[in-house]
């Protein structure tokens, strides 16, 4: 029985840590980009926060990726039995949001840091610097959505 | 009409009311002058861009020294204060701003030495600072006829050795620490002249790196003393002078006046480029709006007698600019068509349609009423409070018509700052319709049916338009025969899902549908090959549209992204309250609004792009180039105020 609330448990960790760290990674890409714009013009302040902040939902889909784990073996009540096949279950449904974070955000930090550096020449076209890396997230999005439909149609 | 038509124009006049007219054509901000197709000099810098930017550099240096402070938001909607044009004609007029501005530079010019000289006053005194143990005035540490000095810096665990191998090879030579820290010894070496050439070979290999200190008649210590007395006296000019500065902070405001004077007058000097001139006429040509023709040729007579307007048609292959106009309802929204593009002349504006789509979707995305009630009134807040521009008004009206839709989705899945529907009052519990958290797969296919409703309507508007433009046989050909297709196709999904017994005639419709396009996809080829591959190769098109479908699905994610999020504020809150004594409440109050206005934040700037980016990719694939060219008439501009 602990066996599988055991793999659960790091189904949930997978999914929130890979995913943050590859938001943290893309964050970091976007604001070192971002810092060096600044240096030249400190005023464009927030308009670049927006990009440098935009791989930061990996890390949430992620972090709800293990929220729906938790929720679904009830961890935070006192936590339901869970067989062992149930919890590799559980473990494999919550890497598609990990992994996909892990390396989505690393990208789309690469893609805002690019936009960062057309916003820097182009001021008035921040929309399409703001779109062009909401493109990489659509696939954080997809591994979110295959984890959550994965998790709520496994049986306990 | 959405896509205003434009008309050319020419205006002919006397040379004497040149300046007159494009004056008023500046203030009207009506006309995009056409630059002549011949040849033109190059233009030489007019001596009002030199002002240009000394005033800028002036307002700037002000800036710095406390000038105007900017807020967070400001940076997003900078604030212009509304001034009259003779406000700011008179400003340039009276105030002696090319005195202040000489003035600036001079303390500028100042602070820059003054900065440099303490930056090398302070690397002096570094230098110098381990040497102060040494009493000699430093000019004395030369070679004189018997003996020479070597100030050097050597490891200090090498020091021993050093020692020793400088006493074995060279007796009569010194070697004399002046200062040792734990990794570096300051060595004074005094070595007989006659032998130097000898002596310094000697050093080579030795780990040491002699170094030169600077000649002055002083010892170390007092020298650093100098030193110091030298750059308290540099900070003291350097605070003085930036004092001064300060001082003409009160004119600052008057500057930036001057400033946008000048600027109209450099753009109206621009503008004049574009005019076509004889000895006694000018000739200038441009676009213009039809409605507002009427207006400019008003404008001209009232003006003056000696000028003509007349209207002409652009030449084949001329690329007419494009102008926007939308009822109140839809005009916020043509910030998002913008962001794809502007239709070109012949196209349709997106933004009606688009409009009701984008709404819908941001406010699945943020599915709460609370939010949705901080967003609507935090953007009525600062619409009515803050001077904005024009793309600064229909983002917040944006935000505006998207919290108020918010509201009424948060009440169809029962989210209330993601509190547990259960402790709600029974009221709103019966007016929820779905609970997203508990049946996400209803929620997915609810996305996806959007999706295809949308996909659908999409092909449906170039179905329109087509046929507007009288091309019946690309509209039923490739849209109408797309649209049963594909209905078809979801028809027989739907009910093999269901069960339910047309499945076989969905079916048989669906071979008819794919046998159509199949025929008539590759009507543009030149020869029955060719004709029957890309017709077969068109039904590949299926799976883009599925795959448009399937997009949709991130509205069920950020729909959930926004209500767990709420939820795990809340249980931490929960949480804080029963563990932690006397402070709990307090405490969770805290997290209670910080966590909650994070994910606000957070979410809003989801449903923005995402919704965005469902109407520019998977919905614009469907019936919209945007390749026109944005209409920019010749007008006022501004940089820090707005002319009234």
């Amino acid at each position: 029985m602990d066996i599988g609330i055991s793999f659960a448990i790091g189904g949930a960790a997978f999914a929130a840590f890979l995913a943050a760290a590859g938001s943290a990674w893309g964050i970091a890409v976007a604001a070192e980009a971002a810092g060096g714009v600044l240096t030249e013009d400190p005023d464009k302040f927030g308009r670049l926060l927006v990009l440098v902040a935009l791989p930061g939902t990996q890390g949430f889909y992620g972090f709800l990726g293990a929220f729906y784990i938790m929720m679904k073996i009830n961890l935070l009540g006192g936590g339901l039995p869970v067989s062992l096949s149930a919890g590799l279950q559980l473990f494999f449904a919550g890497l598609p949001v990990g992994i996909a974070g892990l390396v989505s955000g690393y990208y789309q930090g690469r893609a805002a840091a690019a936009g960062i550096f057309l916003i820097a020449k182009r001021p008035e076209e921040t929309g399409k610097a703001i779109i062009l890396p909401a493109m990489v997230e659509t696939y954080a999005v997809l591994g979110l959505l295959a984890t959550i439909l994965l998790v709520s149609g496994i049986k306990l | 009409m959405p896509v205003v038509p434009m008309a050319k124009v020419a205006v002919f006049g006397h040379l004497a009311v040149k300046e007159k007219v494009l004056k008023a054509l500046q203030r009207l901000g009506a006309v995009e002058l056409i630059a002549p197709a011949a040849e033109q000099p190059a233009a030489e810098s007019s001596p009002l861009e030199l002002e240009l930017s000394e005033l800028e550099f002036a307002i700037k240096l002000l800036d710095s020294v406390g000038g105007r402070k900017k807020s967070f938001i400001e940076s997003f909607a900078p604030y212009k204060e509304p001034v009259a044009p003779q406000t700011l004609e008179n400003a340039a007029r009276e105030t002696d701003w090319r005195g202040l501005v000489a003035q600036l530079k001079d303390y500028e010019a100042r602070l820059a030495n003054l900065q440099k000289l303490t930056a090398t006053l302070r690397s002096d005194s570094e230098l110098l600072s381990p040497w102060q143990a040494l009493e000699l005035p430093l000019d004395q540490l030369v070679c004189t006829t018997y003996c020479c000095f070597l100030t050097a810096v050597a490891k200090t665990r090498n020091l021993s050795r050093l020692q020793a191998k400088i006493a074995a090879a060279a007796p009569a030579s010194l070697l004399q620490p002046v200062h040792t820290t734990k990794d570096r010894a300051y060595l004074l070496i005094v070595y007989p002249a006659s032998s130097a050439a000898a002596f310094r070979q000697l050093l080579r290999p030795l780990a040491l790196e002699s170094v030169n200190l600077p000649a002055t008649p002083r010892p170390p210590k007092a020298e650093i003393a100098e030193l110091r007395r030298l750059l308290a006296e540099a900070l003291e000019d350097q605070a003085r002078i930036t004092g001064k500065i300060r001082e003409l902070l009160r004119h600052q405001t008057s500057l930036t006046y001057v400033y946008d004077h000048l600027f109209q007058l450099h753009l109206a000097e621009l503008a004049a480029r574009k005019l076509a001139q004889t000895e006694k006429t000018f000739l200038l040509t441009g676009w213009v709006a039809r409605q507002t023709l009427p207006k400019l040729a008003a404008e001209l007579d009232r003006l003056s007698p000696l000028t003509a307007l007349q209207t002409t048609d652009p030449t084949p292959g001329e690329i007419v600019p494009t102008l926007i106009e939308n009822p109140p309802l839809f005009y916020p929204f043509e910030l998002i068509t913008r962001i794809f593009g502007l239709p070109a002349q012949h196209e349709i504006d997106p933004t009606g349609p688009l409009s009701f789509f984008y709404l819908f979707f941001f406010a699945i995305c943020l599915s709460d009423v609370g939010y949705g009630l901080l967003l609507a009134l935090g953007a009525y807040y600062y619409l009515r409070t803050l001077t904005l521009s024009e793309g600064g008004k229909k983002l917040l009206l944006l935000l505006l018509w998207g919290g108020v839709l918010t509201i009424f989705v948060g009440i169809a899945t029962g989210s209330y700052f993601s509190i547990d529907i259960k402790q709600l009052p029974p009221l709103l519990q019966r007016l929820q319709i779905i609970d997203p958290i508990k049946n996400p797969l209803n929620v997915l296919l609810m996305s996806l049916a959007i999706g295809v409703f949308q996909n659908l309507a999409g092909i449906a508007i170039s179905f329109y338009w087509k046929v507007r433009n009288h091309e019946y046989l690309n509209a039923f050909c490739d849209d109408a025969l797309w649209i049963f297709f594909l209905s078809v196709l979801v028809g027989y999904a739907a009910a093999s899902a269901l069960g339910a017994p047309v499945g076989g005639l969905f079916a048989r419709l669906a071979l008819v549908g794919a046998l159509l396009l199949v025929v008539t996809q590759g009507r543009n080829e030149p020869n029955i090959i060719k004709k029957a591959i890309s017709g077969l190769l068109s039904l590949y098109r299926t799976t883009s549209y599925l795959g448009d479908t399937l997009s949709y699905s991130r509205l069920l994610a950020l729909m959930m992204t926004t209500s767990i999020i709420g939820m795990v504020v809340n249980i931490i809150a929960g949480l804080t309250r029963d563990s932690v004594p006397v402070v709990g409440y307090l405490l969770m109050v805290v997290i209670l609004i910080g966590g909650h206005l994070f994910n606000l934040v957070v979410s809003v700037l989801g449903a923005f792009i995402h919704a965005a980016r469902l109407q520019l990719v998977e919905f614009f694939g469907k019936f919209y180039l945007g390749g026109g060219r944005e209409f920019k008439p010749f007008r006022q501009q501004t940089r820090y105020v707005i002319i009234k």
